[in-house]
């Protein structure tokens, strides 16, 4: 790097994770990103921004009790924005293997009933969602930040997908996933989102890649960035943190692995 | 409690055929130890060489015994003698010292056996015995080792070496015996052969030699390749062979058609004959009452054995063509039976099963990948999602966030923001010390220009 290049200061990309239903693995996709991003040496922030049913917290290993404050509180007023972000690193790099690892910053939703409850009926403010995005660009100085955000459309998605460089769309491949995903590249493609890739997730092996990405080329006209391949140990490592750090030459670890080096190679938009 | 007590008769009956029953597991019990231990005796006995070679000397003789009554060459009680291939195989597979000591023995039982004088003919013995020790030292000088063990020669070059050991040594053995013969009758030594034998070497020649040559390699010729063959085709077999449902119809099939013409023509041949016409009439009906059962056999055997076999190609066939029902595939998992063509058949179900199914799953998402996206329903879901009037709200929020993070700022303005606020975000116990290269870059390289 010479100093010219240097004169700058990065700028953040954010990349939101959707998916039309749950349980198509957008935690899964996200963490797993993140950390192949840490290991690589880049400073990424998540945001778990599926406030009604949180989950990104267990694949990082955190107990509720670990994280007084989270988002939640923070879009209800009850803290104060630096509270709610935790440093994860250590827990997004295997053990000591990892010599030069970035920083990973983790901002959780609330896993507590009472927390869940009060703001979905109480509701918020998108100013609020966007003060955790600058922070975490202009204070954290996040390179990357990752949101993994609540199935369908809510408003807090509609908003993830708005500011997003790099929209993310993780999908299986079925009938509904594909409509749903069909309005998810509309909706992107209205609020000028540069980039929609397209994750078919939890494919079945018997289904050759070659097949997947001719279908949902032909019905989405979208390239698929990743097919990756469901498997019996991902499905048995369930949500017992992050596969990727566990399974490091699994075939669904490199597959990420190359989303990751896509994502790193994306000019400046 | 009424009820109880008129049961007592059931209970009695019940008790009687406890005791039964308990005898019969009883004996059951006492069977099988007792099977079992006879087993490990014969077993321990085994083990020992001696008593090998005393099993195989006898058994030499009982063949020698069991033969004599073949007489087509005219030589004396000992005509076509299968039995010495014993000593030539006991040698070839244990050594020489083992053909010998089985030729000898086995000799010497048959003489006791049939002149009722073992020793009478000790020359012969120790010819036999020679018999079974110089094929099994010659083949050694070729390089092969016991025969059952690690062999040199395969194929034909195999039993062409067998043949020929066998031979010199048939030849060995038997030169011996005849012509030891000449000095010692010379020196009145008194053997029952020595009436026979004249005590001129060309007549010894004649009468001794080469008719005792003649028998034995005959036998040798014919036999020892057949044996080999047997042998090694039976050091091969084990325990889990015997399932296999070819072995045992064939062996049925040929027990049964082997015996039953032997059986019928030893009925017709004991029983007294009166004339030629009945002769030729009962041997015609064997003939064909064996071709009858052999053909009926064979069809019957042939068609319980390649009956599954032609079930699992008519499944094979029909799942090539996509035609094989499920049910048809659980069917032939659930064969019942162990035999290698219940096993193929339960193999092939199972297989079966597994592609269909995951055939199945693969025909419903390409289903699923194949429906077109109605595009209609997709902009109205769009149009209404757009409809929100909250999304304007969103949008000019989203557009603020996006100018602000992708303002560029030089190094040393973020800089300085960053030394301010940077403090603030790490008092929550983040890790400070940040060891990344590509992170700090900023800060590292801007300093002295700040």
């Amino acid at each position: 790097m010479t100093n010219s290049t240097l004169n700058t200061e990065p700028t953040s990309k954010i990349i939101s994770v959707h998916s039309f239903r749950g349980g198509t693995g957008k935690s899964n996709v996200s963490l797993n990103l993140a950390a192949l991003l840490v290991a690589r040496g880049y400073r990424v922030g998540v945001v778990d921004s599926d406030i009604p049913s949180p989950g990104a917290h267990v694949l990082l290993g955190f107990l509720p009790d670990q994280l007084p404050y989270t988002l939640s509180q923070f879009l209800l007023g009850k803290c104060q924005i630096e509270q709610i972000f935790y440093d994860a690193t250590r827990r997004a790099v295997f053990g000591e293997q990892q010599t030069n690892p970035g920083q990973l910053w983790f901002c959780p939703a609330s896993p507590r009933e009472a927390d869940i409850v009060e703001v979905v009926r109480g509701g918020y403010t998108v100013n609020r969602f966007s003060e955790v995005f600058e922070y975490m660009a202009k204070q954290l100085r996040c390179q990357y930040i990752i949101i993994d955000t609540h199935p369908g459309v809510a408003e807090e998605s509609v908003f993830a997908l708005m500011v997003s460089d790099v929209a993310l769309i993780t999908l299986r491949p079925d009938q509904q996933d594909l409509f749903g995903t069909a309005v998810a590249i509309s909706l992107a493609e209205q609020f000028n989102v540069q980039q929609t890739w397209l994750v078919v997730n939890n494919a079945s092996e018997r289904l050759a890649e070659q097949e997947i990405r001719f279908r949902v080329q032909q019905r989405l006209a979208r390239q698929v960035a990743a097919v990756l391949y469901f498997d019996a140990d991902l499905h048995a490592w369930g949500s017992e943190g992050l596969f990727s750090l566990r399974y490091p030459d699994h075939d669904w670890t490199l597959r990420l692995e190359q989303l990751a080096e896509r994502l790193i190679q994306l000019p400046e938009l | 409690m009424r009820g109880y007590f008129d049961s007592s008769p059931k209970l009695n009956r019940f008790s009687i055929s406890l005791i039964q029953q308990t005898a019969a597991s009883l004996a059951v019990l006492v069977i099988s130890q007792l099977s079992r231990a006879l087993m490990r005796l014969a077993q321990a006995l085994w083990r020992l060489h001696w008593f090998r070679w005393v099993c195989f000397g006898v058994l030499y003789a009982l063949w020698s015994w069991i033969s004599r009554f073949a007489n087509l060459l005219g030589t004396s009680d000992v005509d076509v003698r299968p039995g010495v291939v014993v000593p030539i195989l006991v040698g070839l597979s244990y050594g020489p010292r083992a053909g010998f000591l089985v030729g000898w023995l086995g000799n010497l039982l048959t003489d006791q056996l049939i002149y009722n004088d073992a020793l009478g003919n000790w020359h012969w013995s120790l010819g036999n015995g020679l018999m079974g020790a110089v094929p099994a030292w010659l083949a050694s000088r070729f390089g092969q080792a016991p025969w059952l063990g690690q062999e040199r020669y395969r194929g034909w070059q195999r039993y062409l070496l067998a043949w020929l050991c066998g031979s010199l040594g048939a030849l060995v053995g038997m030169a011996f015996a005849a012509f030891i013969a000449i000095p010692l009758c010379q020196s009145q030594q008194q053997f029952a052969s020595c009436e026979v034998v004249p005590t001129t070497f060309a007549v010894a020649l004649r009468q001794a030699f080469w008719p005792a040559l003649r028998v034995n390699l005959l036998s040798i010729l014919v036999l020892l390749p057949i044996t080999l063959l047997a042998l090694r085709s039976f050091s091969e077999l084990t325990l889990a062979d015997w399932r296999s449902d070819a072995l045992r119809y064939t062996l049925m099939a040929v027990v049964w058609a082997a015996t039953l013409p032997i059986g019928l023509t030893a009925v017709f041949v004991l029983e007294p004959i009166q004339t030629t016409l009945l002769i030729e009439i009962r041997l015609l009906a064997t003939l064909l009452l064996s071709v009858f059962v052999a053909v009926v056999t064979a069809l019957v055997v042939t068609l319980r054995f390649t009956k599954p076999l032609l079930r699992v190609i008519r499944a094979a066939q029909a799942m090539t063509g996509g035609r094989l029902a499920l049910t048809d595939a659980q069917d032939l998992r659930t064969t019942p039976g162990n035999s290698e063509s219940a096993e193929l058949a339960q193999v092939f179900g199972a297989m079966a099963l597994t592609v269909i199914e995951r055939e199945q799953k693969y025909q419903t998402t390409i289903k699923a990948l194949q429906v077109e996206i109605d595009e209609t329903l997709r902009q109205q879901q769009v149009q209404a999602i757009l409809a929100n009037p909250r999304i304007n709200d969103l949008q000019t929020e989203a557009t603020r966030l996006r100018a602000a993070l992708k303002k560029r700022k030089p190094v040393a303005e973020a800089d300085n923001a960053d030394g301010s606020n940077a403090e603030t975000a790490y008092t929550d116990g983040g890790n400070t010390d940040s060891s990344n290269a590509k992170a700090d870059h900023t800060e590292t390289d801007s300093t002295p220009e700040a």
